[in-house]
Formats: structure tokens, C-alpha cells, sequence
């Protein structure tokens, strides 16, 4: 069995990085997009710890182990930001948000839109027990 | 590990009190804010503990450096190292940090002041440790230090779709550059063997591009892709117009100055266009290589497309906006292509002694351009109300009649921008062109033409400024510009106009120029007692 070499390792961290790219370039989901920048990042993690071993020294690893905790807080604030870009359109769709832009460019309108989530079961409802509270003065001027 | 190395690594603590302190009031102030909110006492706060930081670096300027035996051991060991340029550099980023307090005192809104302070204060002590930055690790977290409070920052003043969008558009490209840049890291970290700046670039300039060539062209480019995106070089610079567009103003005077200035730090520190004592050490048997070139020698020539494409498309693609804000983002891509102007000549001037330094050029342009730039954004803060919004360049028409002196201010950016004589955008052209014309050898004639077409395009440049100069002195308004009472914005638009001047003429800019000289002279830094 012949070992494998630094080569092997180095072109599958190129490969991770590659495929994290062409994702980030493609992919039109928030949270895949972010994942893909992930992914790069890792391929990048197999290259230093290939070339943390080829060298026999412990640098890469270091370098590795602040990557992760770096991408750790990137994620919190990724899942935060994304969090309240969900809300306000109700979608992880990044092509909904093509408001700033060269003033004479129009926006890009999809020929193949995503697919509609599928409709979801309505929640049963239990059979109303009784004529409904009335509500005081304040709380319907509340509403 | 032995005892010296460790000695050295405990010691460092002392030379980094000035970003300590600026960590210590981040988080105050982070804890602080969900007590009292209130944007004045955080504002105080900020300033105070910014000019603490400006007192501490002082004095921890004139701490002694190891030196001998001592100095060689910490520049190929420890992770930062306190020359004179990172000296210089904290300098610039600590005032550029009261600049932008002042400029966001009446910004920002009560709720969000105490974070928003603290998320700058953690930016600027980022930009700090990244002039300091002796090894690819410290590097790197230096500039996540930078990135991630910008990311907070550009999201937490506005709560409006556009601002959202900007965030989410900085944050994406953000990481995708990290990414880029750490692969480059470990591509650098495959040849040399080591993590520490000072000792990768011992190890290139010794063997030049080592026995993988592939390898550090690769590191070479993801490199300067990655720290691309900080400086808007172009085709890195597509997100800069939308997310100073949509960002607060603040936001864009900051995006275009402390992330501009830590990348070029890093990319003089990383590809060596400046090395420590000890690094440039004559290899027998191996031609003596020219700063920059550490990893290859087409570094030269990668800068000059680079700088050529970026200072075209900026100015070519601003002629044709009406927003301010977006104008101001391709200006902002336009000087990033002079500065590379300056990197690109820069391997070929430092051989002569001239004057011409294409380094010194780079780090008068950067200051010279900062000055202006927050200026310039400082006036569309000003002038903006909620109910009377400075969007378009249409709406700064009669400014010259309803606030004389603000016009006057706002004209003096514009023609520094421009680079008219008696400003600071005029010198720091004129540094960056001459040096590029002083080019001798093979490479001269390559040199002339960039600075032809840098030459040309600050012809462009003017089109596109003196229009805004125009609106302003010959048209009327519609409806009056109001603007409000607004004392520390007005400070801020006095400082950079006043420094805008004073930096060009004597005695400022004797002053600056030769700070810069003495930045780049990588002695360790000048302290009263002696060296021991």
C-alpha cells in the first residue's frame, strides 16, 4: 500500500475550497451561502494540517485551532444577521435583496423561481367551547 | 521554546497597553450600555479612552526594544513587532478613531451608542495589532478583529432595508475574502515551514520562490485577492458602491478608511515590501532580490494591472453616478489604484536613494486620503436631516448660499481629491507619480505609461468633483438645505479641513513626510535611554 503524500492532501483542500467556492458563487440560499464559505475555510484547514505534518512542525495546527474558534463567531453573527434578514422578507432567498444597485440596472428577475415550500397542514383547531370573552375598552384600542 | 524566547513572549504584553486599553473600554462600554444608554456620556467615554490609548502608546513608544542577540530572537519568534512604522500606524489609526467619534456624536441613535462605540474602539485597536503583526496567526486575528465589529457596526445605526442589505452584502463577500486570504496563508505556510512573518520572508528572499514555484504564485495571488477586497482594488471593489451606498454615513467614512489602511499594512508587511532588521540577509551564490519580490518576481507587474484596471474603473464608472455616497465608493476605488501605483513602483525605487520612495509615497497618500475622505462624508453627515436627506449630488445645489463655509470646506476636499496644488491630494500625487516616473532601467518605460494613465485619470477625476463644486456655487435650490446645530460634526469638517491644508504645505507636510521617513526606516524605535 503506497502512503499517501502531501499532494493528495493539498488537492483535496483545493477541491474543498473549490467546491465552498463555486457554492458561495451559486447557491442563492443565505445560510447555504454561508456554509459554502465554510467549506472553504476547512479546505483550507486540510491544507495547513497537511503541511503542518510535511514540515514536522506544529504551526498549521495553531493556525487551524484560531480559524475554528474565528469561524465559531462569524457563525453567531452570521445566524443573528440572517436571523432578522428572515424576518423582514419572510424568505432566505439572497436575490430578494437587490435594492442597492447601479441606478440604470435593472433588478434580475429569476426565469426559474425556487420551488414554493410545500403547503403546510393547518394546525387543527379545537371547536370553540363557549361565546368568546368580550374584550375591555383599553385592550382592543391596544390592538 | 527556550527561556530568551518565552522571556520575549511574556514581555510583548507591555508594548501592546495601548490596544489593551482600548479593549478594556470596548467591553466597559459594551456592559456599561445595557445599564445607561445615552449617546453623549458613551461618546465622552470613547474619546477619553481613545486619547488614554494615544497617551499609553507614547509611552510605550519609548519602552526599550530588545536589540542584538535579544532583537534577532524576537523578530524571527514572537508574534508582533513594535517598529516604527506599527508605531506610525497606531498613531494614524487612534486619531482616525477620535475623527470618527466626533464625526458619529449626533449620528448614531441613544439605543444602539454604547455598542456602536464599542464595536469602533475594537476596530481601531484591530487596525493597530495589525500594523504590529509579526506572524500569519496574529495577522489574521488582527484583521477578524477589524471585520466582525464592522459587521455589527454597519447593521446597528439603521434599521432600514438598505442598511440591512449593506451588512448582509459586506458580511458575505467579507468571509469570502477571509477565506481567500487564509488560503494563501497556508500556501505560505507549505513553503516556509513557519507561521512568523519575519522568517517567511528570510527563508523566500533566501531561496526566492523556493523549490515549489506553483505553489507561491497561487500564495501570491489568494493573497493580494483577499487583502483586495479591504482595499477595494478592482475586480475586487463590486461590493464598496452598494454598501456605502446603503450603509450610514459613518459607516462608509469608515469602511473607506481603517480597512484600506490595515490592508495595505498587511500586504507591505506579507509580501515584504518592508522587513524587519536581520530578514535581507545576502545569500551567497544567490542574486540580491528586490523588496516585494519576495515570492515572485512578476510581483511588480501584478500591481501594475492591478493598479492600472482599479484607477480606470473607479474613476470611469463615478462620471456616471448622481448618488454621493455611491460616488465617494468608486472616488474611494479610484485612490485605492493610485496607492497601488505606489506598490507597484515601489520594488524598483528602493534601490536609489532619490527621495522617491514608493513606500513613503504609499503611506502619504493613505494619510492624505483619509483626511479628505472622512471630511467629505463628514459634510453629507452634516448636512443631512431626516426630512431634508443629502442623497444625490442635485441635492447639494445653493449650499454656497444657506452655509458659505461649509461649501468652502467641502470644496477644499473635492480639490484635494482632484489634486490641486496647496492640498494634501496634490502632494501625495504628485509623490506617487514622480516616483513612478523616476522608474530607471528596463522597467522605465513601463513605469511612464502607468503614470501617464494615472495622470489621466486624475484629469477624470476632476470631472466628476468639479461637478459637485459647480452644483454647489452656481446652482439655487428648490428647497433650502437646513442642516442642524451640530458641534462636534463641525469639529470633525474643521480638523480634516484644516489638516487637508496644513498637511501640504510646510510645516505639516514636512512634518508627515517625515514621520513617513521614519517609519520605513524599520529601526527599532528611537527611545531616550540607551539601547542596551
Amino acid at each position: 500500500m503506497t502512503p499517501v503524500g502531501l499532494q493528495s492532501y493539498l488537492v483535496l483542500g483545493a477541491i474543498l475550497f473549490g467546491l465552498g467556492a463555486i457554492g458561495f458563487l451559486a447557491r442563492r440560499n443565505l445560510i447555504l451561502m454561508f456554509l459554502s464559505a465554510e467549506m472553504m475555510v476547512q479546505g483550507v484547514a486540510v491544507n495547513l494540517l497537511a503541511f503542518s505534518r510535511f514540515r514536522g512542525n506544529l504551526g498549521g495546527q495553531v493556525l487551524t485551532l484560531f480559524m475554528i474558534t474565528v469561524a465559531a463567531c462569524e457563525a453567531a453573527i452570521a445566524l443573528a444577521l440572517i436571523l432578522m434578514l428572515y424576518r423582514r422578507r419572510k424568505s432566505l432567498d439572497v436575490s430578494l435583496w437587490q435594492e442597492l444597485r447601479e441606478p440604470d440596472q435593472d433588478a434580475v428577475i429569476d426565469e426559474e423561481p425556487l420551488p414554493l415550500p410545500p403547503m403546510e397542514e393547518p394546525s387543527p383547531r379545537l371547536t370553540p367551547a363557549g361565546p368568546a370573552p368580550q374584550k375591555r375598552e383599553e385592550e382592543v384600542s391596544h390592538v | 521554546m527556550n527561556d530568551l524566547q518565552n522571556a520575549l513572549l511574556a514581555g510583548q504584553f507591555r508594548y501592546i497597553l495601548p490596544e489593551i486599553v482600548l479593549a478594556v473600554a470596548a467591553t466597559g462600554i459594551f456592559i456599561g450600555g445595557t445599564f445607561r444608554s445615552g449617546r453623549y456620556l458613551w461618546s465622552w467615554a470613547a474619546l477619553g479612552s481613545l486619547v488614554a490609548s494615544l497617551f499609553v502608546l507614547t509611552i510605550t513608544a519609548g519602552f526599550v526594544l530588545p536589540s542584538g542577540e535579544a532583537g534577532r530572537t524576537a523578530t524571527f519568534s514572537t508574534p508582533l513587532l513594535f517598529d516604527s512604522l506599527a508605531n506610525f500606524v497606531r498613531v494614524l489609526a487612534i486619531v482616525a478613531g477620535i475623527l470618527l467619534v466626533l464625526f458619529s456624536w449626533n449620528e448614531v441613535p441613544d439605543r444602539h451608542a454604547a455598542d456602536y462605540l464599542a464595536c469602533l474602539l475594537v476596530i481601531i485597536g484591530g487596525v493597530g495589532l495589525t500594523a504590529c503583526a509579526n506572524d500569519l496567526v496574529s495577522l489574521y486575528l488582527a484583521l477578524e478583529l477589524i471585520s466582525i465589529p464592522t459587521y455589527i457596526l454597519l447593521y446597528l445605526p439603521r434599521h432600514d432595508d438598505a442598511a440591512q442589505e449593506a451588512a448582509l452584502k459586506y458580511f458575505l463577500l467579507s468571509i469570502f475574502s477571509s477565506a481567500l486570504l487564509l488560503f494563501g496563508f497556508s500556501y505560505l505556510y507549505g513553503l516556509t515551514g513557519t507561521t512568523n512573518i519575519a522568517a517567511i520572508l528570510h527563508t523566500l528572499y533566501g531561496q526566492g520562490g523556493g523549490d515549489m514555484p506553483a505553489v507561491a504564485q497561487i500564495a501570491l495571488i489568494t493573497v493580494v485577492a483577499g487583502l483586495g477586497f479591504r482595499i477595494t482594488a478592482a475586480p475586487f471593489h463590486f461590493y464598496a458602491p452598494d454598501v456605502y451606498q446603503g450603509a450610514p454615513t459613518v459607516g462608509a467614512a469608515l469602511l473607506a478608511s481603517l480597512p484600506k489602511l490595515a490592508g495595505f499594512i498587511a500586504l507591505l508587511r506579507v509580501l515584504g515590501f518592508v522587513t524587519p532588521d536581520g530578514v535581507l540577509v545576502p545569500v551567497a551564490g544567490r542574486p540580491h532580490v528586490l523588496p516585494g519580490m519576495a515570492l515572485s518576481d512578476q510581483v511588480p507587474i501584478l500591481f501594475w494591472f492591478l493598479a492600472a484596471f482599479t484607477m480606470s474603473l473607479g474613476n470611469l464608472l463615478a462620471v456616471l453616478q448622481d448618488n454621493l455616497k455611491r460616488l465617494l465608493a468608486y472616488s474611494s476605488v479610484a485612490h485605492a489604484g493610485y496607492m497601488l501605483v505606489a506598490l507597484a513602483a515601489a520594488p524598483y525605487l528602493s534601490e536609489r536613494s532619490s527621495g522617491s520612495d514608493g513606500v513613503h509615497a504609499l503611506l502619504y497618500y493613505l494619510v492624505a486620503y483619509g483626511v479628505m475622505t472622512i471630511g467629505a462624508f463628514a459634510v453629507i453627515a452634516f448636512l443631512s436631516t431626516p426630512e431634508r436627506p443629502v442623497d444625490n449630488v442635485e441635492d447639494l445645489a445653493g449650499l454656497s448660499g444657506s452655509h458659505p463655509y461649509v461649501a468652502l470646506m467641502l470644496a477644499v476636499f473635492m480639490f484635494s481629491l482632484i489634486g490641486m496644488p496647496l492640498t494634501a491630494g496634490f502632494t501625495g500625487k504628485f509623490l506617487i507619480f514622480f516616483g513612478a516616473m523616476n522608474v530607471v532601467g528596463e522597467q522605465a518605460d513601463l513605469y511612464r505609461w502607468l503614470a501617464v494613465i494615472g495622470m489621466l485619470n486624475a484629469a477624470v477625476g476632476g470631472w466628476y468633483y468639479l461637478r459637485i463644486i459647480a452644483v454647489m456655487y452656481l446652482r439655487t435650490a428648490l428647497r433650502p438645505i437646513q442642516g442642524r446645530r451640530n458641534v462636534p460634526g463641525l469639529v470633525t469638517l474643521i480638523v480634516c479641513a484644516v489638516l487637508t491644508i496644513g498637511l501640504s504645505i510646510p510645516p505639516g507636510a514636512n512634518v508627515l513626510l517625515d514621520a513617513v521617513k521614519n517609519a520605513t526606516g524599520i529601526k527599532s524605535t528611537p527611545s531616550p535611554i540607551a539601547q542596551r
